[in-house]
């Protein structure tokens, strides 16, 4: 047993790097930003201690809670969509097929465009002589304001979210996929197991730690997403889409109000170490890791 | 008849996902007033190579420099970046030293802060280190990925404890198992975490910006920005420099992904 | 020999001292083909003094203020370019230092104000609470401007059928809107809707024509709650929402849709937009500006006049030198305005100006009639909370009285009232 801890604590010295280059980098800054919500400060002159102020306007703010709101909707709804989505995709590509690597390429180029490019492209298919308006009437006979209505615009970032990421996710999948050892299926196979029964009782289990993988870096990062916003519809029409990242980056960068944007980066931060940690114990209890 | 249907619903599906990048390349050969011109026009009139040609006539812009820059911080931020995330994923994943749990939530917990908010801390940090404008002050921040480290961690928990303790039995060090076992096994995940991370690095605008003081050090994102003109984006130009810089980027990912192998090899349990 | 040798080194480096280099390091913003035109100057002017390098470091407009604002927490700028709107917020804070005559050969501040057109520097942006802080690069003012082709298209005369008020405006772009089954396919009006600063300058100009006090923060306070206020807002919602002649779906950014034909008139072009035309398939000679059209019963304001000036960084560690540089960098108008772009020097010839840029006679008498922008640091805030009650009105049904009493309460907040 002694023998035993000696080499679990050798573990340690794997994770020691990380740590500290971690540690400096960000837990550092997080931690400064963290002290500088207490404070009003724009980022030329002096800080002034404010104490709780900051927090006190926080909760008494319309704005923050709509953003609070808009973006766990376009989370919520986008990681729904795209687990699935993607999962599908990643077991379509399990087959054997022609032109694999082309398919596969074309699901990921999204992903690696920049946000600059494909904010003009969408813009330009979006607005209301544009490709997919032309689609709409002539299917549908209606008119969608993709871009220009309070209520329908979340879900058009929505839909350009689903269509940038679901390659990244796919991926993911893919590799799980590839980590499932063939002789569960041959022996499943010889007993009889159907498609089905093979995906259920095989592929789901064995892709536990992918789902989980994928849900709470999904959550985590569409949480944090901005860029697309920011360039898009800068949080219009009506702040209908002014997600909780692009308030903190005004807060920050153009109205200099640093203090009041660390503090709704705490809340942020708060929200997501939640979630984190409820993942943690739902998921943890069952170590068939 | 299903692989008919499945083929069809492949081509369905990449005219969707490829349409708007399909636009951006075909669009990088009309002049500036073809583009967003309505009636809409794919393809252009008269196809032209000016915007290629153009980015070569800008005498400020040093593109090619861009580019090299963006290429050695994408490739050294990478690097370091598979190197923390593997070590820690495995340390976090195979071992249970003392606050294992606490020190990855620690960890973790470093991509629920948006980076917005720790800007100005880390680069007055970077002013006091004196690594502003330096490539050191790109690579450094730019290789921190805790969702790596997740990655890695999640993928090592299915390297099988038997082989480890096996290998342990017949006396090789932790370093050893560690290089010699559990990376080979967990190269698809590496794989990923290579195509994952030089996209993030290689896209990322507000870093540089913040910290790049000197054109010449400027990385290509910071390039496309500034065609965006206060009254005026030249959009074949910014176009075409889009479409080049995603080339790279696609070279790594085809040639990774074909290399995606099947399944872990057993070796020790043969 | 020892001795000697050590006398050697000792005036070696002495003499390497005096010709150490000093550095300037000047941010700006980039705009082809006016780069190369700083580039230039940056190289003559280092030519001239040898001992001086100039650093100039050039990025996109929008991301100006952020730039200089993390380099000043850096210590890692001297001097550095800044638009009116946002440059009060710089003054404020103690970041600028004031103009030092002797750099310009002067002996007070005013004669160095003098050597521009009267009014030019707080037009600019370069004044704040009694002290001048910045020079000019850049004045405009905008005029609103007209698609004749399409006018004639439909029947209309481009001499006598011009837009005076803002009600032949909105009639003028009846006529022009273009549909097809119920969607706009042709604005007679746009305006960017997303950036806030857009809205904001149109509705400057109305406002100060309704008699309304723009140009300071008390001012646009007190508007919010006057008839006057009410009238020069709804006048603008109401083009969207009400006169049906502008559908912002249709595109963003309306000097491109003006450009490509899709919108018949808009109104923050200034004499650069001739330059801009050149890029897009709507000829020069398809198009005209026009003074602002004003209300019937209002005051004579054109539209607004703004600019950029150019700053010395109170960090700067040779605050003359640093002036010399932007003296200099700011007295090649004439360089300038071959591309349509006007700088208030008074030694440029005022014949140029008419010379390069077509129509120059609306812009310069305008220029007397325009309105000045608001110098507040709190600009950014403000210009949010008024894009803002714009947004509420076209995307949100809320009505112009509801969205004009949230405003007033926004920009309590914001000035802390």
């Amino acid at each position: 047993m002694k023998y035993n801890a000696a080499i679990q604590q050798k573990g340690f010295y794997f994770v020691l790097p990380t740590l500290v280059i971690y540690g400096i980098f960000l837990i550092y800054p997080m931690l400064s930003a963290f002290h500088y919500s207490f404070f009003k400060w724009n980022m030329i002159s002096e800080s002034k201690f404010v104490g709780l102020k900051n927090y006190i306007r926080m909760f008494g703010d319309r704005r923050f809670w709509n953003s609070y709101y808009t973006t766990f909707h376009f989370t919520l709804i986008s990681i729904l969509i795209i687990i699935i989505f993607s999962f599908l995709l990643a077991l379509l590509f399990q087959e054997k097929m022609m032109l694999k690597n082309f398919f596969q390429s074309s699901i990921f180029v999204p992903v690696i465009l920049t946000m600059v490019a494909i904010a003009v492209v969408w813009q330009f298919m979006l607005q209301s002589t544009g490709v997919f308006s032309n689609i709409f009437l002539d299917i549908f006979g209606i008119n969608i304001k993709w871009l220009t209505s309070k209520s329908i615009t979340p879900y058009s970032m929505i839909l350009v979210n689903v269509w940038k990421i679901t390659g990244y996710y796919m991926i993911i999948f893919i590799a799980g996929l590839l980590n499932i050892p063939q002789i569960y299926y041959e022996a499943a196979k010889v007993d009889g197991a159907s498609y089905f029964q093979r995906l259920f009782f095989i592929t789901l289990p064995q892709l536990k730690n992918t789902f989980i993988l994928a849900f709470v870096s999904g959550v985590i990062f569409s949480f944090a997403a901005f860029p697309q916003q920011y360039v898009m519809t800068e949080g219009g029409p009506a702040r209908s889409t002014e997600v909780l990242a692009l308030l903190i980056y005004k807060q920050a960068f153009e109205f200099t109000k640093f203090g009041y944007s660390s503090a709704i980066s705490v809340a942020f931060f708060i929200t997501l170490l939640v979630f984190s940690i409820i993942q943690f114990k739902i998921f943890q209890s069952e170590s068939t890791y | 008849m299903i692989k008919i249907f499945k083929y069809i619903l492949l081509v369905s599906l990449t005219i969707m996902f490829l349409f708007p990048f399909f636009w951006m390349v075909v669009s990088s050969f009309k002049p500036t007033s073809e583009v967003l011109a309505i009636p809409v026009n794919i393809l252009p009139k008269n196809w032209q190579l000016d915007a290629y040609t153009n980015l070569l006539n800008y005498s400020e812009y040093d593109f090619s420099r861009y580019f090299l820059n963006s290429i050695i911080v994408t490739f050294f931020a990478v690097l370091l970046a598979v190197i923390l995330c593997t070590t820690a994923g495995y340390g976090f994943a195979k071992y249970k030293f003392k606050y294992n749990n606490l020190y990855f939530i620690i960890v973790l917990s470093t991509i629920m802060i948006p980076f917005q908010a720790i800007v100005v801390p880390l680069f007055i940090l970077m002013k006091n280190l004196g690594l502003q404008n330096s490539y050191l002050g790109l690579i450094i921040p730019e290789s921190l990925t805790a969702f790596g480290v997740f990655l890695m961690r999640q993928f090592f928990y299915s390297v099988p404890d038997e082989i480890i303790e096996s290998a342990r039995i017949d006396g090789a060090s932790e370093f050893r198992i560690f290089w010699n076992i559990a990376v080979p096994m967990a190269k698809t995940a590496i794989f990923a975490l290579i195509i994952f991370h030089s996209q993030w690095v290689w896209n990322l605008l507000l870093w540089p910006l913040i910290i790049i003081s000197s054109p010449e050090m400027r990385t290509i994102p910071q390039a496309i920005a500034l065609f965006s003109g206060v009254y005026f984006t030249p959009y074949p130009e910014q176009l075409a420099i889009s479409v080049l810089a995603c080339l790279p980027l696609l070279v790594i990912f085809v040639f990774l992904s074909k290399n995606f192998t099947k399944g872990i090899t057993l070796t020790g349990l043969k | 020999m020892k001795k000697i040798s050590l006398f050697v080194s000792i005036l070696f480096l002495l003499s390497n001292l005096s010709i150490a280099k000093e550095t300037i390091r000047h941010i700006h913003w980039t705009q082809p083909p006016y780069d190369e035109i700083i580039m230039q100057t940056a190289k003559d002017f280092m030519a001239k003094n040898p001992n001086v390098e100039i650093k100039v470091q050039l990025v996109a407009d929008a991301d100006m203020p952020t730039k200089v604002r993390t380099a000043l927490t850096g210590g890692g700028v001297d001097t550095f370019a800044m638009p009116n709107m946002q440059s009060p917020w710089f003054m404020a804070n103690g970041t600028t230092a004031e103009i030092i005559p002797s750099a310009f050969g002067k002996n007070t501040v005013q004669e160095v104000v003098d050597m521009w057109l009267p009014g030019a520097i707080k037009k600019t942006g370069g004044f704040y609470e009694g002290k001048y802080y910045g020079i000019p690069h850049e004045m405009s003012n905008y005029a609103a401007w007209v698609n004749t082709a399409h006018m004639k298209a439909a029947g209309l005369d481009p001499e006598r059928d011009i837009p005076k008020t803002w009600q032949e405006f909105k009639l003028i772009g009846k006529i022009l809107t273009k549909k097809e089954n119920n969607v706009i396919t042709r604005n007679g009006f746009a305006i960017n809707t997303k950036a806030a600063i857009f809205p904001f300058l149109i509705l400057h100009s109305l406002m100060q024509q309704k008699g309304q006090d723009w140009s300071s923060e008390k001012g646009l306070h007190k508007s919010l709650s006057t008839k006057g206020g009410l009238e020069a807002f709804s006048t603008f919602t109401n083009w969207a929402t009400r006169d049906g002649i502008f559908d912002p779906g249709l595109f963003d950014n309306e000097r491109e849709g003006f450009g490509n034909g899709l919108t018949s008139q808009f109104l923050t072009g200034g004499t650069w937009y001739w330059g801009v035309l050149d890029g897009y398939s709507v000829k020069r000679n398809e198009v005209m500006p026009i003074k602002y059209p004003r209300f019937k019963d209002g005051k004579n304001i054109g539209g607004v006049a703004y600019g950029y000036c150019v700053f010395v960084a109170k960090q700067a560690k040779n605050k003359e030198m640093a002036w010399k540089w932007l003296n200099y960098l700011e007295s090649h108008p004439e360089k300038y305005i071959v591309h349509g772009w006007f700088q208030p020097r008074k030694s440029l010839d005022k014949n140029l100006a008419a010379k390069y840029i077509p129509n120059y006679e609306v812009f310069g008498e305008e220029f007397e009639y325009a309105a000045a922008i608001i110098a507040s640091a709190n600009f950014a805030e403000l210009q949010d909370a008024v894009g803002a009650a714009v947004q509420r009105v076209l995307f949100e049904d809320t009505s112009n009285e509801d969205s004009l009493s949230m405003l007033k309460d926004d920009v309590e907040n914001i000035l802390e009232m």
